[in-house]
């Protein structure tokens, strides 16, 4: 009888404890599923999908303009197949909402308008993406970070990116003036210091040779500016091939381009210098220039 | 006494329009001056127009920014001007509608339908110039409009012409939009050009713009008796001998010429074609033997000066010429209707 008592107390003891693990369990996957539902993030800008993947994170869903080869390689690699939720500047909602996405990461000035119906289908933060700057771009991968709750691991992130930025040596003469330009069939933009890759190229400690205050952060040029302007190197991104830059290297007066005249006039991936910003991307922007400059310095 | 009277008058009145030839005259030269050296980085002086005229000098950057860029830019707003103010007024002339303008023919719409169209890459559009696009797209709109408004029938009524040009004109409106939606990185450009532009205007425009203006100008020029006659009723001028469809097909073939190469190169400036023409009705008449001259002249120095602004608005970034006609045009036109109102009541 005695034997039985002890038994059966040890039985309950058993069950009591099956229960408990059970909850526990059960409590933890749930927590887990949690988790794991919030890993679907919908990325409407390419700027958030560098940021996401700088701490490995795929978005289910990425407005990619269906072009998935707009994004460079180095963002690509990094992250899982994607469902394309149409074009940035005009997302498809009901794509997103298929993809039942807890996230979803929106640009502050271009999809201000559809801000209502975007919260509808999920919880929506808007950052700064169309224009920002490069210390703007890293302020937005931290809350980025913080809404994904990886803020921790976005901050490690950040302080190597700066430490990888410090690290790169020219090996070149930095007196000289830089200058990105992107140039399509109507016209062509130059990036200033306050753009995204004019802020990449003053961290490197390279020369605008545009007056940093006074100017907006892309300056459309005619010839007569670009003459004014006259960078020592000029690197030219080209969204056609029947652009508007071609048009100018034809023309007479761009021989008095100092690009031109020191053969310093270099044609580099818009993808990457103007669509791509975030931390991978000034990364390659960075390795891009060092490369260039290594080149054409003969170290 | 009474013709003694009659002849003061009659040299008061051409002492007038001379005045008024002269004083359109001045605007054009300062609009030419202010395109030429206003608004620029490397602060032209009217002695580097002299200088350049006297001796040409390779080397001189200021130079030659003046004479590859400048002078070519100056030159062809004062042509666009005067074209789109002489397709407006014989516009206005065929349709008898003091409310239409050159893009009546879609032409505007056309070209910018072009153009978007070939910045897509799209398969034969894609394949050739900016400028060709522009103007082929124009030239096929503006036939298509031409036929659907009935001007080779007889006894058509204007306003199927005009009801031809706005139905085209929407169906293209539409295309052109979608096509700047999908060419995202380039819409910002494409928005530009749309709003018209003169900011990258160079020789090789002017050698594509002036012959082009020159024979629709000569064409024009060559039917403004017939249109004269047109303005006193079809009636009227079929019982004087007026063939009324080969003036038309004329007048059609002299809009379509003068918009759509103008068109081809700045992009749609809108009214320069629907405003001068109002303008110049108030200072010579309705003769269109006057009108037309002092349209063209009106049209080039409103165009250039429009294009100085253009530069100072936001300096050293250019604001669309299309933009400042606008913002010049819309209060002049409704003080113009204001006042055409204000005749009618009293």
């Amino acid at each position: 009888m005695g034997f039985d008592e002890h038994s059966g107390k040890r039985e309950l003891k058993r069950l009591l404890l099956g229960f408990i693990s059970a909850f526990i369990l059960t409590l933890s996957t749930q927590v887990a599923a949690t988790e794991e539902r919030a890993m679907r993030i919908v990325a409407l800008e390419f700027s958030f999908v560098d940021a996401l993947a700088s701490v490995g994170v795929s978005p289910v869903g990425i407005a990619d303009d269906q072009k998935p080869e707009k994004m460079i390689d180095a963002v690509r690699e990094r992250i899982q197949p994607w469902t394309s939720v149409g074009l940035r500047s005009q997302p498809s909602l009901e794509v997103i909402a298929q993809l039942q996405p807890d996230l979803i990461i929106a640009d502050s000035g271009r999809h201000r308008s559809v801000e209502v119906r975007l919260s509808e289908i999920a919880k929506t933060i808007f950052v700064k993406s169309k224009g920002e700057s490069y210390e703007e771009n890293l302020q937005s991968a931290l809350i980025i970070g913080k809404a994904i709750q990886k803020e921790e691991a976005m901050k490690t992130r950040i302080a190597k990116h700066r430490r990888f930025m410090a690290a790169i040596d020219l090996q070149c003469d930095n007196h000289e003036t830089f200058q990105f330009a992107v140039a399509t069939e109507h016209g062509v933009w130059l990036h200033g210091p306050g753009s995204y890759a004019g802020g990449v190229l003053h961290q490197l400690g390279l020369k605008s040779p545009i007056p940093k205050i006074t100017q907006p952060a892309y300056l459309q040029v005619n010839f007569e500016s670009m003459l004014y302007y006259n960078p020592d190197w000029l690197l030219v991104g080209e969204y056609h091939p029947r652009n508007m830059f071609v048009q100018w290297q034809k023309s007479e007066l761009s021989r008095f381009l100092k690009a031109n005249k020191y053969h310093q006039l270099l044609h580099v991936d818009a993808s990457l210098w103007s669509l791509s910003r975030g931390m991978i991307a000034a990364e390659q922007i960075a390795v891009n220039v060092r490369r260039i400059l290594e080149s054409r310095c003969g170290k | 006494m009474s013709q003694r009277t009659e002849s003061i008058e009659i040299w008061g009145q051409k002492g007038k329009i001379s005045l008024m030839f002269c004083m359109a005259f001045g605007l054009c030269i300062y609009g030419i001056l202010a395109s030429l050296t206003g608004w620029s980085s490397f602060h032209f002086q009217l002695h580097d127009l002299l200088r350049l005229w006297q001796e040409v000098n390779p080397h001189d950057m200021t130079q030659q920014v003046l004479r590859y860029l400048r002078a070519p830019r100056t030159l062809c707003s004062l042509l666009i001007g005067s074209n789109l103010a002489i397709a407006g007024v014989l516009m206005q002339a065929l349709t008898r509608n003091p409310l239409a303008s050159p893009s009546v023919l879609g032409v505007n719409a056309g070209a910018a339908c072009a153009i978007t169209l070939a910045s897509l890459s799209i398969p034969i559009f894609g394949e050739i110039s900016v400028l060709v696009a522009a103007l082929v797209g124009a030239a096929i709109v503006g036939v298509a409009v031409m036929i659907l408004g009935g001007i080779f029938q007889p006894n058509t009524s204007p306003l199927r012409l005009i009801l031809a040009g706005i139905a085209m004109g929407m169906f293209l409106m539409g295309v052109t939009r979608f096509a700047v939606i999908l060419s995202d990185e380039q819409a910002y450009s494409m928005l530009q050009w749309l709003a018209g532009t003169l900011s990258n205007t160079t020789w090789h425009d002017w050698a594509m713009l002036w012959p082009c203006s020159l024979a629709g100008s000569v064409l024009a020029l060559s039917i403004v008796r017939k249109l004269n006659l047109l303005m006193l009723g079809e009636k009227m001028a079929q019982a004087l001998g007026t063939n009324l469809i080969q003036l038309r097909i004329l007048a059609c073939l002299s809009i379509l010429l003068l918009s759509a190469v103008s068109v081809a190169v700045a992009g749609p400036i809108g009214f320069v074609g629907l405003l001068i023409p109002h303008i110049a009705r108030k200072l010579v008449g309705h003769s269109l033997l006057l009108l037309l001259p002092m349209s063209a002249i009106l049209g080039a120095g409103l165009l250039t000066c429009a294009d100085a602004i253009s530069r100072g608005v936001s300096y050293p970034t250019e604001t669309p010429v299309g933009l400042i006609t606008a913002l010049i045009g819309t209060p002049c036109f409704l003080l113009i209707v204001l006042k055409r109102r204000n005749d009618a009541s009293a």
